[in-house]
């Protein structure tokens, strides 16, 4: 057997033990994981060494790829997806021959393929570390993986990009309509506030009836998918395919070991996790940090290529590019996810119907009691993940992803074209694409853990940056309303546009419908008597009392699935989050014109928590 | 099917031209001036002559056609709320009765009374009988579960249109003093009267106004005359005073331009000047004689003003009666009969109640009820028993004494305070007779209110400027001013004046004016605000703003903005009832009445100012008197916003166009990032 074979090599080069190999055998017959990959996972090989050992069994010359002895355009020649596919990079043409740089043992599709690309040559096939054809593609594949994971998305459907926040139609509706609203107000401004008023007030009032019911529905669902432990144990690990987990980390360095050493105690074999790290270029910092953690042999250091935009869905689409995976999963650099999370969304996918693409995990916060802003973060996770998301699984309406924790099939994830880059909340876009091509998106009863927002500062930059995705995403699929009730039915578009087009639009109003109320109650006057008819003023005071109180009454009984019933009385004090919410929304609303795509970056790593939970 | 009268045409035909010839010796003559006081000629050809000579600008020459409609009146039914039992009868205690007057229109007889009951729950089984003076007409059985009773009215007799039927109730109990707080019998005001027959045509005046109709419509021209106006203003009053309660509406209508008037249908009536004919009824062949046409002023205050006036005259003429509707005598007293009350005699065992409702309109303009001065008869009390008399005025306790004997002659001073523009004056008897006074069939009290019993009255202002001194302020005439002159205006005023005029039984007599000179008395006025103006109302301006007792500002109206307003004002001694709007929009006025009067009428008006903007709802409130400050804001200098309003949105829109256009590249024909 080549097993034995590279064992033998191994052993007669004096570089593992008989010890070392029969521990690496046994644990081959229980996971079925190549045995040179599994010495490398458990620390007895290096990689230069195992890659030389393997070139000595597959009797092929070693080769040590340096930059400047790679010949870009011979490489460029050979397919992207080949490349990636076969862990072979062509790096020189000599006339007759074209030396071949490989991670894998040469096969026939990749003869074939240099027959094609490389017509004359005789190919010269050497063996070099999977590290090494890793820089090789970044460095001769540069941009094409920026084009990629850039437009990749654009150029297979503009439709579905955020590229182009507005297309011609809706901007010349939106202009049209600024212009004719500007002219009511002018010659007959109270018909046309009024006029303005009975839509919003209506369409608020459906939102809020909309969130609640959802919320309901929700409460009468613990999750779509629950695993039991007893199905945990009945896993075989032979059986357990490779996963694939992306990590973009940007300035992460405070939290990058944390996050390694969360992934180290994942209850799934290492041999079969595909840890690849994205960094950016600009970030050499959080890059040395992920060195200095010393991470185990299945995790990759991956260089995102600079280009604007600077985004982590644009990351995550080159991960995407390099993964091996036949599932994947995101997690950001501060999460703590569930040990037994990966195996939870597995079984879930093995459960769940053919279109099932992708599974979300709760998310909530590990450092909920920290402050005001904290508390009411892990209230609003807590009704979001627990309520409203088995919510709308139960009634199988679009979901709109978490931005982590995200567990997809691969091939499918392909199949949707990725992230998108351009929208600054890609999860939630992905989500919503995912149903509109006929996939649906379940929910798994495992979490992961994060960590909240402490700062005002820090979170209005990111709570600005998910309702500027929320609009993005919203005028993404309002560009063809017809093909979106056409493709996802009535119900999943009325559906999306309540939580989509509703969630900004409810925070932009609020401030105003607050506003109005206090300039009523302190000066009584009757100048807003004309815009709010009877009929209308019982309406937008059902939407602003009842509506609050609602809103508050879910909230509080959010908690109780986390048993975190010291919250109660802070979901009393919501309107004042959510007013800081409507902050956050008009700076959305003033990015979605000035820096649509701006990627609004998140600090972590500032909670005191941080080195306790670590 | 359009057909004209025949022969009616042809007889007008033949006086149009006599009367042309005359117009161009005579001229024109106004006929404006007060009725005259001389006995109204026979409709000869030279009266109709001058008739037409009175022509107006405004009013049409050609005579009133009418099309003849299919009656699709079937059997009819009236409802107690259609005849004036808004609220239905209670009937309280184990005996007690209430009289019910039934219209019976000629050709029709009622039938079947269908009552709709809700009974004491748990009351020990009753009847209820039906009566018509001494006769017994039927008695039913009445339980606490019974919720529909049918009588048979067959053998009901009818006297000039009207069947005064009586409905008592009896429920055997041990103690009928105690009844009256326990027993409640109601009669749903949803209890229908059924009639068989088929209304008579009309053949004259005097049976014209059948003792019920459903509607009268007076059909005016866009612009008619004063003399038309005034005519439809005094039948708006003349509807509201005979139908009182009553559930007849009254309404203003175009006069159809080409078409014919459709003859309504047997319940309901129509009114037209037609000042180039006699005033009689139009009945076309096959008709039913349900429009009247009016052809002179003088005939219209006959007809509307007098109490009887359609009776007082035989068919198909006249009876010339002169028109008095004040002599400018000081009244000092009225009697409980000049009001219009009957003697009443009361019986029971413990709490006996007579109630007078009266509003200050019945005794005229700047007159009130100082006192009221009781004569009564009672029964006797037995050695054991004894008696109060307690007078009520609108619910609050005015007087109490003792009663000793069977004569009560007392003078009750009526506090000021208590009064209001519509009153309820309850003499009630609280007595204990003593030994088997309360067990059915023992002796019972009986009180017979005199109806020399009076109103003293008292030359003073009755309340402050406000619409609760309207109607009183009309009485006995007042001037009406419409500005201008027109359908829509006419319509607004004979609304005020019917709904003035439900509140009181005494007669309003409008007079329309030509101009603010000719203004005698108080004045009704409807107009623009040119008119508000002239008069100095406390509202007249284009913008004004309304500020509280606190100074805040409650409302404000920009100068551009149209509002449509009713007030009540004092100027010069003279009350005004105006109602004006702004601007070329006279609907926000047409609102505010509308709106003020619905649901009770001008039972509920209250205030002294109801003002609406185009789409606010109509606000009442008391402004003089209560610290409130009306500050026009037409004459003062625009805010900064309104002062360069037009420029600002040149410039905002200047400014959105840049801002779209300096977008368009970044939000909507992006380039590929060349660097990606």
């Amino acid at each position: 057997m080549n097993s034995t074979r590279l064992g033998e090599v191994l052993l007669a080069r004096g570089l593992i033990t008989a010890e070392q190999l029969e521990t690496a055998l046994r644990q081959q017959r229980r996971t079925g994981e190549k045995l040179g990959r599994l010495l490398l996972i458990l620390g007895y090989v290096s990689r230069l060494q195992l890659a030389q050992a393997l070139a000595d069994r597959w009797r092929r010359p070693f080769l040590t790829i340096a930059p400047d002895s790679v010949d870009v355009a011979v490489a460029q020649r050979f397919p992207l997806d080949a490349t990636l596919r076969l862990r072979a990079v062509p790096i020189r043409d000599t006339g007759t021959e074209v030396v071949v740089a490989s991670a894998e043992e040469p096969g026939e599709e990749l003869h074939d393929t240099l027959a094609v690309v490389y017509p004359g040559r005789q190919p010269d096939i050497r063996i070099t570390t999977e590290w090494d054809i890793d820089r090789a593609i970044a460095l001769t594949h540069r941009r094409k993986v920026v084009d990629t994971s850039i437009y990749g998305l654009y150029f297979r459907d503009q439709a579905e990009s955020a590229f182009t926040v507005f297309t011609l139609p809706q901007y010349l509706a939106f202009s049209v309509a600024c212009l004719v609203l500007l002219a009511g107000l002018w010659s007959a401004p109270l018909q046309t506030l009024l006029f303005l008023n009975v839509p919003v007030t209506l369409f608020m009032l459906a939102v809020m009836l909309f969130r609640t019911y959802v919320g309901v529905v929700g409460a009468g669902a613990e999750t779509a998918i629950t695993i039991t432990p007893g199905q945990l144990e009945a896993l075989e690990a032979r059986e357990l395919p490779v996963y694939t987990i992306l990590v973009p980390a940007y300035k992460e360095a405070r939290v990058i070991g944390n996050l390694l050493r969360s992934l180290a105690a994942l209850d799934y074999p290492a041999d079969k996790l595909d840890i690849i790290l994205l960094f950016e270029e600009d970030d050499p910092e959080t890059l040395a940090a992920a060195k200095a953690a010393a991470p185990g042999a299945n995790v990759r250091f991956m260089v995102v290529p600079a280009g604007e935009p600077q985004t982590k869905p644009k990351a995550c689409n080159v991960g995407l590019l390099f993964a091996q995976g036949e599932y994947l999963v995101i997690y950001d650099a501060e999460d703590r996810p569930e040990p037994d999370q990966l195996k939870k969304a597995l079984l879930a996918f093995r459960q769940g119907p053919r279109e099932l693409a992708c599974v979300q995990a709760a998310l909530n916060y590990y450092n909920w009691n920290e402050n005001f802003l904290t508390r009411m973060f892990t209230l609003e996770y807590s009704f979001w993940f627990d309520y409203l998301l088995p919510g709308l699984d139960r009634l199988r309406l679009p979901i709109p992803l978490g931005g982590t924790s995200n567990h997809f099939k691969t091939a499918v994830l392909r199949e949707l074209g990725g992230w998108d880059p351009f929208n600054v909340t890609e999860d939630a876009d992905l989500g919503i694409r995912a149903a509109m091509h006929g996939y649906r998106v379940g929910i798994v009863n495992s979490t992961t853990y994060e960590e909240a927002n402490k700062k005002l500062g820090n979170w209005l930059r990111q709570r600005s940056r998910w309702i500027k995705g929320y609009m993005q995403t919203a005028l993404v699929f309002s560009r063809d309303p017809i093909g979106l009730v056409r493709r996802a039915g009535l119900r999943q578009a009325i559906g999306f546009v309540l939580l989509i087009g509703g969630t900004p639009l409810i925070f932009l109003m609020q401030p105003i419908a607050i506003g109005l109320t206090i300039l009523w109650l302190v000066t009584r006057t009757q100048l807003l008597t004309p815009l709010f008819p009877p009929w209308l003023l019982y309406i937008s005071l059902f939407n602003l009392l009842f509506g609050n109180v609602l809103a508050i009454y879910v909230n509080m009984f959010a908690v109780f699935k986390r048993r975190l019933h010291v919250l109660v009385l802070f979901s009393i004090l919501n309107p004042a989050y959510w007013l800081l919410h409507s902050m956050a929304s008009f700076k959305a609303l003033g990015q979605l014109f000035t820096r649509p795509y701006y990627w609004e970056k998140t600090t972590h790593g500032l909670t005191r928590h941080g080195a306790a939970a670590a | 099917m359009i057909r004209p009268l025949g022969e009616w045409m042809r007889m007008m035909t033949r006086r149009l031209l006599a009367g042309t010839a005359l117009l161009l010796v005579l001229g024109a003559c106004g006929t404006d001036t007060e009725a005259p006081t001389a006995a109204l000629p026979a409709p000869t050809a030279e009266a109709m002559d001058s008739l037409l000579a009175s022509a107006a600008p405004g009013d049409s020459l050609a005579p009133p056609l009418v099309a003849v409609q299919p009656d699709t009146t079937s059997v009819m039914a009236l409802t107690l709320r259609d005849i004036g039992r808004k609220d239905g009868v209670t009937l309280t205690g184990a005996i007690d009765g209430a009289t019910i007057t039934l219209p019976v229109n000629a050709g029709l007889r009622p039938t079947r009374l269908d009552l709709e009951l809700l009974a004491t729950p748990r009351m020990p089984g009753a009847t209820l009988a039906l009566t018509q003076g001494a006769r017994v007409l039927a008695i039913r059985a009445l339980l606490d579960t019974t919720t529909a009773l049918s009588f048979p009215l067959d053998e009901v007799q009818i006297d000039r249109g009207r069947a005064p039927i009586e409905l008592r109730v009896n429920i055997p109990g041990r103690d009928a003093c105690a009844a009256p707080l326990f027993y409640r019998t109601i009669i749903k005001p949803t209890s229908t009267i059924s009639y068989s027959g088929r209304a008579a045509a009309t053949g004259g005046i005097a049976g014209f106004f059948q003792p019920w109709v459903r509607r009268v419509t007076f059909y005016l021209p866009a612009e008619p005359s004063l003399d038309a106006a005034q005519v439809a203003l005094d039948a708006a009053a003349f509807v509201a005073r005979r139908y009182r309660g009553m559930s007849t509406t009254y309404a203003i209508a175009a006069l159809p331009d080409t078409g014919a008037i459709p003859e309504p249908a047997a319940d309901e009536r129509a009114l037209v000047w037609g000042p180039s004919g006699p005033t009689m009824v139009l009945r076309p062949e096959g008709g039913r004689g349900t429009v009247l046409a009016v052809a002179s002023r003088r005939d219209a205050r006959q007809l509307f003003s007098l109490a009887d006036g359609p009776e007082l005259v035989p068919a198909p003429g006249f009876s010339a009666s002169t028109v008095r509707t004040g002599d400018g005598t000081t009244v000092t007293a009225r009697t409980l009969g000049s009001l219009g009350n009957a003697p009443r005699t009361i019986d029971g065992s413990s709490v006996i109640v007579a109630t007078y409702p009266f509003a200050l309109a019945d005794f005229g303009h700047y007159v009130t009820p100082r006192a009221f001065r009781l004569v009564a008869q009672h029964s006797t009390l037995p050695p054991d028993g004894n008696g109060t008399l307690r007078i009520h005025l609108n619910d609050q306790l005015i007087h109490s004494q003792p009663l000793d004997r069977t004569q009560l002659d007392v003078t009750i001073p009526l506090p000021a305070r208590a009064l209001a523009r519509d009153n309820r004056l309850d003499v009630r008897f609280h007595v204990m007779l003593g030994e088997g006074g309360c067990v059915l069939g023992g002796p019972v009290f009986t009180a017979t209110i005199d109806t020399t019993s009076t109103f003293v009255l008292a030359p003073t202002p009755p309340l402050v400027p406000s619409f609760d001194r309207f109607p009183a302020a009309l009485v006995p005439g007042f001037s009406v001013l419409l500005e201008p002159r027109d359908r829509f205006r006419v319509e607004l005023a004979a609304t005020a004046i019917g709904a003035m005029q439900a509140t009181t039984q005494t007669p309003l007599v409008p007079y329309l004016v030509r101009d603010l000179a000719e203004v005698r008395g108080s004045l009704l006025a409807v107009g623009t605000g040119t008119m508000a103006q002239a008069l100095d109302a406390p509202v007249s301006t284009d913008g004004f703003r309304l500020r509280d007792l606190t100074g805040r500002v409650w409302d404000e109206y920009a100068p551009t903005a149209s509002y449509g307003a009713m007030q009540a004002f004092v100027r010069d001694g003279r009350d005004i009832l105006l109602l004006h709007h702004t601007r070329e929009n006279g609907q926000p006025l047409a609102d505010p009445l509308a709106e003020s009067l619905s649901p009770y009428g001008w039972f509920g008006v209250s205030g002294d100012l109801a003002l609406r903007g185009e789409t606010a709802p109509t606000t009442v409130i008391r402004a003089a008197n209560s610290g409130w400050t009306v500050e026009s804001t037409a004459g003062e200098p625009p805010s900064v916003f309104a002062a360069w309003r037009s420029l600002i949105f040149i410039g905002a829109a200047v400014l959105l166009v840049a801002l779209l256009l300096f977008f368009y590249p970044r939000v909507v024909r992006r380039e590929l990032d060349p660097t990606g």
